[in-house]
């Protein structure tokens, strides 16, 4: 029998995560606490899956927790909680990929930002990133002016495409190809060990 | 990997610490924000004259209006109703609400017009920004408390949403003002009351964009 949308072929944790959201909607504090101990472990492989950092994922988890939170008053009588609640997960985990895309990673130069190893890296991708930086600091000066300063923007700024290609003065699409020559070019200079690092 | 074992805790507590409305408390506040933009709207209105029919036959006049309210009602619920999911509407009904409300009064407007051509006067002097500033006037504020009810709640396409809510506002706006506007010419009509649609859509897709997108 269906009792509850979605729910027809869910076992009985689906249900009892639908009316504990159902209950904390209507106010029920206590109710978080079971609800999160019915979500979280879920949300939380699924958010490690895809950025395969625990530290990255418990933020994520939490945020994602806390949305639920601050958006329960919306939770519609009778729907079921996973999908709104991974919807969720996977609108912070979007947003929290554009912010590190944005995010321009000092270490040295201009061009340290490539090397970025993304947050908590292992000794090898360090290493890595190192070597890859002292390679394309030699690099880039040997690229055309226009092709290094669109790189230098968008990957040592933290520009847009879309802000680099105002700074410079030239169309989005002409842009899109100074940055992707740029990169062509520098990738084929680095060793090839360091090359998928690269991309 | 297993889920660190103070997450529960330090998460519970800021759980404690934040506030979020209940379910009756949302519901109050967004009658409250809706009851007060439509007043505002209305009040708005009456205090530039509220309907003035002017010269035009009465059966142009309602057959004009009846096609702004429908399209008005159709474009509203195509936004707002959701089911039973709480993710909101998909984006091809957005997009459908989006291009179809606009596109329908424009050709529910040159078919009454064909039949009344004598609504189709020229008015010198009124270019329609009159118009197109009192539909923007009357849209405002339900466009801001549309959003306003909706924040928090997680949609998947805020920008879409935002642009239809507010073509959707337009199109109820635009019906007041045309019970407002004596004037049909075309040149006056796409300027005053098919103009604020592109300016109410955009508007709203931008405050989707920032105000309903979960991740920001």
């Amino acid at each position: 029998m269906r009792t509850r949308a979605g729910t027809s072929e869910a076992g009985p944790s689906r249900l009892r995560e639908d009316e504990a959201m159902d209950r904390y909607a209507a106010g029920e504090a206590a109710a978080f606490a079971e609800l999160y101990d019915l979500l979280a472990p879920r949300l939380w492989s699924f958010l490690c899956r895809r950025v395969r950092d625990p530290d990255r994922a418990a933020d994520l988890l939490q945020d994602t927790m806390l949305r639920i939170h601050r958006g329960r008053s919306a939770f519609v009588t009778g729907s079921a909680v996973a999908p709104w609640a991974f919807a969720i997960a996977t609108r912070v985990l979007l947003n929290d990929a554009r912010r590190s895309r944005r995010r321009p990673l000092a270490i040295g130069g201009d061009l340290d930002v490539l090397c970025g190893p993304g947050p908590d890296p292992g000794p090898e991708q360090l290493v890595a990133s190192r070597e890859m930086a002292r390679h394309l600091s030699s690099d880039a000066a040997r690229l055309s002016p226009g092709l290094r300063a669109m790189f230098r923007l968008v990957r040592g700024r933290g520009f847009t495409i879309a802000q680099a290609a105002r700074r410079l003065g030239i169309s989005v699409g002409a842009a899109k190809v100074r940055l992707h020559r740029a990169s062509a070019l520098l990738r084929e200079t680095l060793p090839f060990g360091l090359r998928k690092v690269g991309r | 990997m297993s889920l660190p074992p103070d997450l529960r805790s330090r998460l519970l507590a800021e759980v404690a610490r934040t506030a979020s409305p209940t379910r009756a408390q949302r519901r109050a506040r967004s009658l409250g924000l809706t009851g007060a933009a439509v007043a505002f709207m209305l009040l708005a209105f009456v205090a530039v004259g509220g309907p003035h029919p002017g010269a035009r036959p009465e059966p142009f006049l309602s057959g004009i209006s009846l096609g702004w309210l429908l399209v008005a009602a159709g474009a509203g619920a195509g936004v707002l109703y959701r089911g039973r999911t709480m993710l909101g509407p998909s984006r091809r009904r957005l997009v459908l609400t989006i291009l179809v409300a606009p596109l329908l009064l424009v050709a529910w407007t040159v078919l009454w017009n064909r039949l009344y051509p004598e609504a189709l006067q020229p008015w010198p002097g009124r270019l329609g920004w009159r118009c197109f500033g009192l539909t923007l006037l009357l849209a405002a504020a339900p466009l801001l408390a549309l959003v306003l009810t909706r924040r928090a709640s997680v949609v998947r396409h805020p920008g879409w949403l935002g642009a239809a809510g507010g073509i959707a506002l337009t199109a109820a706006a635009g019906l007041l003002v045309v019970l407002y506007c004596p004037i049909a010419n075309p040149a006056h009509t796409a300027l005053g009351h098919f103009g604020p649609f592109l300016i109410l859509g955009l508007t709203g897709a931008a405050l989707g964009r920032r105000w309903l997108d979960v991740g920001r």
